[in-house]
Formats: structure tokens, sequence, C-alpha cells
């Protein structure tokens, strides 16, 4: 079958800097891509190579099959939200959602239909006519998303959207987002560094790391079995817990990885000193320090005191080789990154 | 190394340069060259030996004492200014607009008001003035160094608010805390400008002077109007030359202008020298 | 600010108030005033009572005023609309360009700003009368626009950089040509730009004196028509002129307030 979008072997470096490194990937029509990283770690500079903003050194991007990589922006039918949303400033609402239909030359009639009910469906059609500078954060985002919703795209692409809302607006739009993906069934390809997100709206997610994907696949599959130390490092809400393990064969260092939440606190197990305490509702995050050494964050649903000596046993734990996830036969993990 | 981006850009910028290319250097450099010719002869230096008979080196001594002169006052008026401009006082927009007004008058028209307040004695409206205030008269062209003075001043008034604007531009740049804590620590407002301001706006006086100093060279039509030929400047003799009819003249007068040209050259270097540390 | 402070910053006002003011008061004075109230005295008036037209109506209409007029009109035109022509490319080019390359072009652009007129109109003259363009306003307009382009350039180069690039890329994917980018979308963005750039180089080139008389000395401009008369010694002729050429330039300046800033006087050397 074919690919929406799918990129081989791209390549972009910035001078020295290599930031975008051998990269592919594949994204199924209608299919919700989330690319998650840190910041600085190239997520706006895939969406630009996508959308022919800036070019590869190497490699292709392909659009429903057909190689668009030296096709011009306007040429390649790719729909594009900025994180600061790049509103027209001189233009109003309606001059800003129907800009794109102008472009395209579509007819006086269709552009009046379309823009009325792409703006209808994002509840902006009551400021059609003020000047983009006078409506709300919110709104401005709204018409953002409508602007590229009004065209019918191959791709969207959206470099984190929601990141200039306040928390509250925030929530509702990433669940009115998700609902309008669903309803059009249109393909995403959507950039954020906040793993909430990542998780609430992916069907699949891509960690970018080292200008590579460290990881393709579910968000909860490699938030249970994370490919890297890495990985595991970067997701959740606290790192994953490392202790070495003497394996015996000489062949690397091996450690034991678990999750805060996979332990049990109690008489057996590990020994550790209770250093400080972060409570989160209900709940109690403790950070030790063990005897072995390294420091760990444990879950427990006791208050504790700091200095407080405690025992702990994870349920469950990983193994790690030399910062691999070691697959135990029968398991089921997520599809091998391009990094494997 | 330079992206394959940067030249698609720099496709916007190639007409502007190609254009200064054809109208400024080339041309610059064909009179360098034709300075060291004469219509029957190649590669001399007969044009320069005669302008040293015509009185070039009161021209450049002429030249550097209008360019010093000058550029003291508008510092000195453009310190004052500046840091007027940096206070809130009623009226500040008001002055603000007055302060420009000079930018925009001709240097011509500038040099026509000046013969009226400083005409050749006597009288005059600034000898009026005096006259008023009993004060005795004075001939603003008595000697060289008076006439300069003349010169200076008018051409001061016209330049004096560039200076202004560049210096307020630094000015609005240091923080108020370094003024507050200083103020803490007892230091008068004298003290806080010779020990705050003026260290802290180094920069920009020394483009100030850089900008003005290159156009101070170049000052033409005021001493044309003001003091004629009587007292040689480089711009003056150069035209003196040009406007003649002799066609000797005319390569006198390339020799002159490729003397003002190093001296322009000079200060560009310096400014050179000076932006490439900042960058 | 103590009442000592308030007094002096009130006193400094008004000395350099009083020393930008006065030589524009004596200018209207000497316009506005009969002649024998004000040139015609050793020792004139500071100030009078008796206003007239007169001066200004017999200058306008007796001197061969038109055609320096129309010359200094086609003149000052044609460099603005070059100042636009050539500095919204290039101001264009310099915000995207890295810094490297902006600096080398604006400080190209400075050094020109930097060049003497009279070395360059010198050597110019001659090829000018080979090319028919000596004594035209084109020939002038073409010498004159190297004073125009470099600060045209980088008042519009400030106005790209204040446009986020963003909005090209948007209006790029949203389906725009590279022309139409430009046109449609930056344009307008920039329009406050162009227009302060194409008006500061109408004003140079109103105001301009030394690349006008020596490329064309007999059919002179506004500027180089005051020169000749106050060489013949028709003042109050030169006089209204004076005021004619500069009243348009200072509603102009105060408008441009805005743009006579610090960093596009200084150019290229702040970089
Ligand atoms: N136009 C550019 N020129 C040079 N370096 C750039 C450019 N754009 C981005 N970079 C560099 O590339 C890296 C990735 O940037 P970006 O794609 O914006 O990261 P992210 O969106 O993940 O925060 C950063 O280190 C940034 O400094
Ligand atoms: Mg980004």
């Amino acid at each position: 079958m074919t690919y929406k979008l799918e990129l081989t072997k791209v390549s972009k470096s910035y001078g020295d800097k290599k930031v975008i490194d051998d990269l592919s990937l594949g994204i199924e029509p209608g299919e919700f891509f989330v690319v998650l990283g840190p910041s600085g770690e190239g997520k706006s500079t895939l969406l630009k190579l996508i959308a022919g903003i800036e070019q590869p050194d190497s490699g292709r991007i392909l659009v429903n099959g057909v190689d668009v990589t030296s096709q011009p922006p306007n040429k390649r039918n790719i729909a594009m939200v900025f994180q600061s949303y790049a509103l027209y400033p001189n233009m109003t609402v309606r001059g800003n959602i129907s800009f794109p239909l102008r472009m395209h030359g579509a007819s006086k009639d269709t552009i009046r239909g379309k823009v009325e009910s792409v703006s209808k469906l994002l509840k902006i059609d009551s400021v059609l006519e003020s000047p983009v500078s006078k409506i709300s954060g919110g709104q401005q985002q709204r018409v953002a998303l409508a602007r590229a919703l009004v065209r019918d795209p191959s791709v969207f692409l959206l470099d984190e959207p929601l990141s200039n809302l306040d928390a509250r607006v925030r929530l509702s739009a990433r669940a009115e987002l998700k609902r309008i993906q669903r309803e059009l069934n249109q393909t995403f390809v959507y950039v954020t560094h906040d793993q909430k997100e990542a998780a609430s709206l992916a069907d699949r997610v891509g960690v970018l790391h080292g200008g590579k994907f460290e990881c393709v696949s579910r968000y909860q599959d490699m938030y249970e079995a994370p490919l890297t130390k890495w990985l595991g490092d970067f997701l959740g809400d606290f790192p994953m817990n490392f202790i070495p393990i003497n394996s015996g064969s000489g062949d690397g260092a091996v450690e034991a990885g678990f999750r805060p939440e996979w332990v049990k606190v109690g008489s057996e197990g590990f020994h550790a000193e209770v250093e400080a305490i972060e409570s989160s509702g209900g709940l109690y995050y403790l950070f030790c320090v063990t005897h072995e050494g390294p420091r760990v964050v444990i879950r427990d649903s006791v208050r504790r005191e700091v200095g407080e000596e405690i025992r702990f046993k994870p349920v469950k734990q990983l193994t790690f080789r030399n910062g691999m996830l070691v697959q135990t036969p029968g398991e089921k993990l997520s599809e091998p990154s391009s990094r494997a | 190394m330079r992206k394959p981006n940067d030249l698609n850009y720099l496709l916007f910028i190639f007409p502007a340069l190609l254009y200064v290319g054809y109208f400024s250097f080339y041309p610059a450099a064909r009179a360098v060259y034709l300075s060291f010719q004469t219509p029957h002869s190649h590669f001399v230096l007969v044009n320069y030996k005669s302008l040293l008979y015509y009185g070039l080196s009161s021209a450049v001594l002429n030249t550097v004492a209008l360019t010093v002169g000058a550029l003291l006052i508008q510092l000195a008026i453009g310190l004052g200014a500046a840091s007027i401009l940096l206070r809130e006082f009623r009226g500040k927009r008001v002055f603000s607009a007055l302060v420009i007004i000079p930018m925009g008058v001709a240097t011509v028209v500038a040099a026509v008001t000046f013969s009226f307040i400083f005409p050749p004695p006597p009288g005059g409206y600034a000898n009026a003035l005096l006259e008023l205030l009993h004060l005795p008269q004075f001939n603003w062209y008595a000697n060289t160094l008076a006439s300069l003075f003349t010169v200076m001043v008018a051409d001061s008034w016209k330049n004096t608010p560039i200076v202004t604007l560049i210096l307020l531009a630094g000015m609005s740049g240091v923080s108020p805390d370094l003024y507050r804590a200083a103020e803490i620590d007892g230091a008068g407002a004298l003290r806080r400008f010779i020990h705050i301001t003026l260290p802290n706006i180094r920069g920009s006086i020394a483009v100030a002077l850089i900008i003005r100093g290159v156009s101070e060279f170049n000052i033409f039509a005021l001493p044309l109007v003001l003091v004629g030929y009587r007292i040689p400047l480089l711009t003056t003799l150069t035209y003196e030359f040009y406007s003649s009819a002799s066609i000797g003249d005319y390569y006198y007068s390339l020799a002159s202008a490729t003397i003002l040209l190093a001296f322009v050259a000079a200060f560009i270097l310096v400014v050179l020298k000076l932006g490439g540390g900042r960058r | 600010m103590t009442t000592i402070q308030r007094v002096l910053v009130y006193a400094g006002a008004a000395v350099v108030t009083a020393y930008f003011l006065y030589p524009l008061y004596v200018l209207l004075l000497v316009g506005f005033a009969p002649v024998q109230y004000t040139l015609d005295k050793i020792y004139p008036a500071q100030f009078t009572m008796h206003y007239t037209l007169a001066n200004l109506v017999t200058a306008l209409t007796s001197y061969g005023f038109i055609d320096p007029l129309v010359k200094s009109l086609k003149t000052a035109f044609l460099v603005g609309g070059l100042s636009v022509a050539l500095g919204f490319p290039a101001g264009y080019g310099l915000s995207r360009v890295s810094k490297k390359v902006s600096s080398a072009a604006s400080t190209t652009l400075f050094v020109v700003n930097m060049m003497p007129a009279i070395v360059i109109a010198i050597p110019i003259s001659t090829q000018f009368v080979r090319l028919g363009l000596y004594g035209s306003f084109v020939g002038v307009g073409l010498a004159q626009e190297l004073v125009a382009l470099p600060l045209a350039t980088f008042i519009i180069y400030g106005t790209f950089q204040a446009i986020p690039r963003e909005l090209e890329y948007q209006a790029r994917i949203d389906g725009a040509g590279v022309g139409r980018t430009m046109l449609g979308v930056l344009a307008p963005l920039a329009k406050p730009g162009i227009a302060a750039a194409f008006l500061l180089s109408w004003m140079l080139s109103w105001d301009e004196f030394t690349f006008a008389i020596l490329l064309s000395p007999v059919h002179p401009t506004i500027p180089i028509l005051i020169y000749h008369n106050i060489q013949r010694g028709n003042l109050l002729a030169s006089t209204a002129f004076a005021l004619f050429l500069t009243l348009p330039v200072v509603a102009i300046t105060i408008m441009l307030q805005k743009y006579l800033k610090g960093e596009y006087l200084s150019g290229g050397v702040k970089g």
C-alpha cells in the first residue's frame, strides 16, 4: 500500500549541525501522528522539510506516493499551522481563512461556502469580519486551524499549535482537535514537546532524538517498554529508575529499569533512605537514595518522613544491556525503531 | 558554509549592489586612475605637484580644522539635547519635533539663511542682536579662523539633529538602574553624566563622530555660499577646478578629488575596524 | 527631578530651541516682511508687524521658477521610485540572508553612503556627456540615488526584520508563489517602511546640491536656482525659493520622525 506521507533517508544540517539525520518514516492515511521531543531536537525543522520551506540535504519526501522533494511549498498540497499561528495581520478573519482558496483560484461562491462552513465548525463565524488582532488567543488559534482545514490538503502539519493557549483552553482545544480529525478522517502530523498531548492525541508517536526517531509506536507501549534507557528517562512525569545488576557474564553493563509506580514498599527488597517527598492527588513520590548508591523515585500511597528508612521491591522490571532494552521472548513489544 | 538558500536571496540584493558598483565604485576608481594622467601623458604626478602650487596644503589644513571644530560643536550640543530628550517634561513632544526640523532643511537654504545672519560686515541679524544687547560688533570673516568658525556654526545648525538622534539611541539603552544606584551612592548629576552616561555611550559617540566626520570632509554648499573660494577647502578647491573651462584644470580637479577620497577612505577604514570589533 | 534639575532642563531646552528655530525665523522674516525692514537695513529689526506676499509673488513669477520646479519634481520622484524599486528587494534580501552576508552587503552600502559626491560626479560627468545624460533629470536622479539608496534599503531592511518569517512560509504553504507572496502578503505589511523610504529619498533629492550642480548646472533644480540667485545678488528671490523648498520638506521630516532613528542613520556601522 502507499503511505499518505513518506520520508526516506532524509537529512538536514544547518552549518555543521546535523538536525535531521537519515530519518525515514511512513504515515498512513487518516493517521494522527505525533512527533514528540524536547525542544531544539529538530521537530519544527522536520515539518519545514515536509512543507517544502526547507530543502533536505539528501533523501526523498513522497506525498501519496509522488516524489515532491523538489517541489516548492505552494505545489505540495500540504496545510500547516504554526506555533505562532502566522495569521496575516492586515487581513480580517475571513481574509485569512479564504487566502488559501483564493491562491488556488477557487470561485467566489465556493470560497464563501467553504469559509462559512469551516468557521461554523470551529465556532468563529461570529468574528469573520474582525481584524485578527482584535480577537482572543483561542480564537486566533481556531482561525489558524480553519485556514488549514478550509482546503482539502493531503496532509496537515501542526507545530505545537496549542502551546500558546492557557491551560484550561488548551485542554478543550485538544479534545476538539481530536474530534475534528476523526470526523474529517484527515492525516495529521502534529509536533509537540508535551507528553500528555502526545498520549491523548496520537495514534502513533515518534520520539525525535539526535536527528532520528528513537522509537515509533503507541505512546502507552513505549511508556511501558521503552526501547532505550534514554527513552525511559524521557517519557513519564518522572524518569525511569535504573539499578545495576551483577549479571556475571562480562558482556556489558546490565541494569534493571522500573517506573515509580511499579514498586511495592514493604519489608522486602532494596534498602533506601527517603530524601524528599512530593505529593500529588493522594499519592506520594518518594525521592530515595538506595544503599547500593543509585537514586530512585518510587510511588507510595502512605505518607513517609524525610530520613525514614524504607524497603521496596519492583513488582515489574525491565532489563537493559548497554542502554538498550533486552526483549524477553514472547513479550509483545513495539515495532523496532529506525535506530535499532 | 553558505547555504544554497542564501544564493536565492542574494539575487534580491544584487540589483542594488550592481547599481552602486556601476555608479559609485567604478567612477571613484576612474577618478583615482585619471588623476595620474594629463591629456598628453600617463602615470604622472604633475597634477598633484600643480595642486601644491595652487594651495592644496591650506585646503587640507582648513578641511581638517573645520571637521574637528564642527564635530566638537555638534557633539556638545547633541549631548545636551539628547540628555534633555531623555527626561520627561511638559512640551517634550513639541521639543523632540523641533529638534529634528533642521535635518529637513536643505543645505543651500541653511546657507542662504546664515548669509543673512552672518553677512560680510557691516550688519546682519547676528550683529543686530549684539547691538540690541549693547555688545561689540563682530566681523564674521575677519580671518581664516573666524570664517571657518562661521561655517562651523551654520553647519552644526543643520547637522546637530543627526548627532542628537544617534546619541539619544545610545543613552536610551543605558539601564536606569545604573543611575538609581549611583544616585543612592550620592553621585550628583554631573558625576553621573561623566561616570555612567559617557562610558556607556562610547559606541554611539564613535558612530556619530565617524558619520559626521566623513560628511564634514565633504562639506560643500555652505562654504561655497558663505566664504566662496577665499578660504579653500578640499571640496571647493576641487569644484573651482572642475567648473573652470580648461581641460588641464579638469585633471587637477580629479587629483584634488582623489586626495579627498583618500581622507574619506582612511575614515571609512577606521569605521570598518570599529564596526568589525563590535559585530 | 528636583526643582533645580527641572529648571536646568527647561533652560537647556530653551537654548537649544532658540538655536534651532532662530535661523528659520530669520528666513520667514526676510521672506514675508518688506525688504526695507530686513535686507535693506544694516541692523534689521528682530521683529516687525509689516508683512507682505509681494516678495514671494515676484520671485515665483519673474525668475524662471517653473522649469527648475518641474526638474526638481521629476528628479525627486525618480529618486524615490528608484529607491523603492531597488531598496524593496534589497531590504527583503538582506533580512533573509545569513548574518555574514547581510553585514557584508550593508557595509558596502554604508561605504557608498560615505563616498564623496564630488569625487563620483567628476568622472561621471564626462560619461554622462557621452551618454546624453549630462544636464538631464535622469542623470541627476541616477547620481542622487547613491545618497538615497543606502538609507532607503536600511529602512526597508528594518521593516522586513520586524515581519515574522513564518508569515512568508505560511503564504507559500497556502499556495502563493514567490511573486504573490512578495506583493500580496509582504508588501502590504512593509507599506509604512516603503512609504518612509520613498519619502525620505524624495526629500534627499529635493534638497540635494552637489550632484545637481556638478551634473546639471545649466538646467538647474531649485537648490541650484537658489545658489545662482545668491550669486547674482537676488537675495529676495533666493529666499522665496528657499521657503518654497523648505516647507514641504519640514512637513515630511516631522511626519517621518519615527523613521529618523539612530539605528537607520548610523546604517551599517552598528550592524
Ligand atoms: N534556520 C536555521 N539556521 C540555523 N540553525 C537552525 C535554523 N533553524 C533551526 N536551527 C537549529 O536547529 C535545531 C532544531 O531546531 P527546531 O527544528 O526549531 O527544533 P524544535 O522545533 O524541536 O524545538 C536547533 O538547534 C536550532 O538552533
Ligand atoms: Mg519548534
